[in-house]
């Protein structure tokens, strides 16, 4: 029986409101870049009238997430390289970061948080990479914000979402289910009506809906899949905390979507380990 | 020297097969293609100088498994292949220490 739910989630997402916004910068550049007629100078303009995102941009660019072996020295320079919609995600996954700053270590470090998103965003997008991917950069922004929906409880219902990590401890249990019991809701289901408010597209709120459960995504994507694969694998490194502190069950239907060899992961790490050294201190 | 494990591209291709012999136009070729690291496989000299399979996560197995990684993997599926691997990986990172 599903229990009454302290709270809806539509009022949720009322609650928190103006601070669960999309960073407005990101929503003038995704204005740009789906306007044909606009051209790189004007995009790499509005970028520029930021200084610190375009320095911590230029330097996702020149780090071994890409590693081009010419310096990028200017932003316009960066979306020749990369393209109008890989740097539009990038200022999405660098912006909303700061978007979110103002929430207090008191229930879940932020840094760790971070640290674990980043870290599933990165391992995504290699994972997307061996899976021949195009555009595997999205795969490294959904897996910046796959965890969005604890920091918009942790936003709208501290107290109560407190208990619900207190109680995944004392358990144990894996803290997505612990959610759903007391709440009616997971972090996923609210991550996904947040991206939903802010018009993300249908494949980004997929991911980020299923990417716990990717068995119950009916897109053709399967960026659900490896964004769960992802999430394990940074799971089992330890790699920064999200509030869980369990490696999930791997879906063997989504393992299997990923199309990777078990002798691949560890290259997957190998890789991991060296883009989290390099592109970690640059955009946190 | 003798590749250990296909090497790979960072797009997935498979460029050169485990068991060939690296030449210096291999060497080439893979860093165009961006890879950075291979394995390769052990001289009979380093074989008969380290204990069978003491280096492969196979064997990290049999370590004192630190309870904090035991409880990590509690609640996943501890004998899918992949699950398996990652484990290897972890006790083998556990076995060398930090870097």
């Amino acid at each position: 029986m599903t229990p009454t739910p302290p709270i809806e989630l539509e009022e949720l997402l009322e609650l928190t409101g103006q601070a669960a916004t999309l960073p407005t910068l990101y929503m003038e550049v995704s204005k740009a870049v789906e306007d044909p007629e606009t051209s790189f100078g004007e995009i790499g303009h509005i970028i520029g009238r930021d200084p610190s995102l375009s320095g911590r941009l230029l330097n996702v660019v020149n780090s071994a997430f890409y590693g081009f072996s010419n310096k990028i020295e200017t932003i316009t320079h960066a979306i020749a390289v990369i393209g109008t919609a890989q740097l539009r995600d990038l200022v999405l996954a660098t912006t909303i970061m700061d978007k979110f700053k103002g929430i207090p270590n008191e229930w879940l470090d932020m840094d760790s948080f971070w640290k674990h998103s980043i870290a599933c965003g990165l391992a995504a997008r290699i994972i997307g990479t061996f899976a021949r991917q195009r555009n595997p950069e999205r795969l490294y922004t959904i897996g910046i914000l796959h965890d969005i929906g604890r920091l918009i409880m942790l936003m709208g219902i501290p107290e109560k979402m407190n208990e619900v990590i207190q109680e995944a401890r004392q358990r144990p249990g894996l803290l997505s289910d612990v959610e759903k019991e007391m709440l009616g809701f997971d972090h996923g289901d609210v991550g996904c009506a947040v991206l939903k408010k802010w018009n993300l597209t249908p494949g980004f709120q997929a991911a980020v809906n299923f990417c716990h459960r990717p068995h119950l995504d009916t897109t053709e994507l399967p960026d659900s899949s490896i964004i769960h694969l992802a999430d394990v694998v940074v799971h089992c490194l330890g790699m920064g905390d999200a509030g869980n502190r369990y490696v999930p069950p791997l879906e063997d239907q989504a393992w299997r979507k990923c199309g990777l060899t078990p002798a691949m992961l560890g290259q997957v790490v190998s890789q991991l380990e060296m883009q989290m050294q390099e592109v970690l201190p640059v955009v946190m | 020297m003798v590749l250990a494990v296909n090497a790979i591209s960072s797009n997935g291709r498979v460029l050169l097969p485990a068991g060939n012999v690296i030449s210096e136009k291999h060497l080439k070729i893979f860093k165009s293609w961006g890879v950075v690291e291979l394995e390769i496989q052990a001289s009979p000299e380093i074989q008969k100088a380290v204990k069978p399979n003491s280096g492969s996560p196979s064997s990290a197995t049999k370590l004192n498994i630190d309870p904090e990684i035991k409880e990590r993997f509690r609640f996943t599926n501890k004998k899918h292949p992949a699950i398996q691997e990652m484990m290897g990986i972890v006790l083998m990172r556990q076995k060398e220490g930090p870097s």
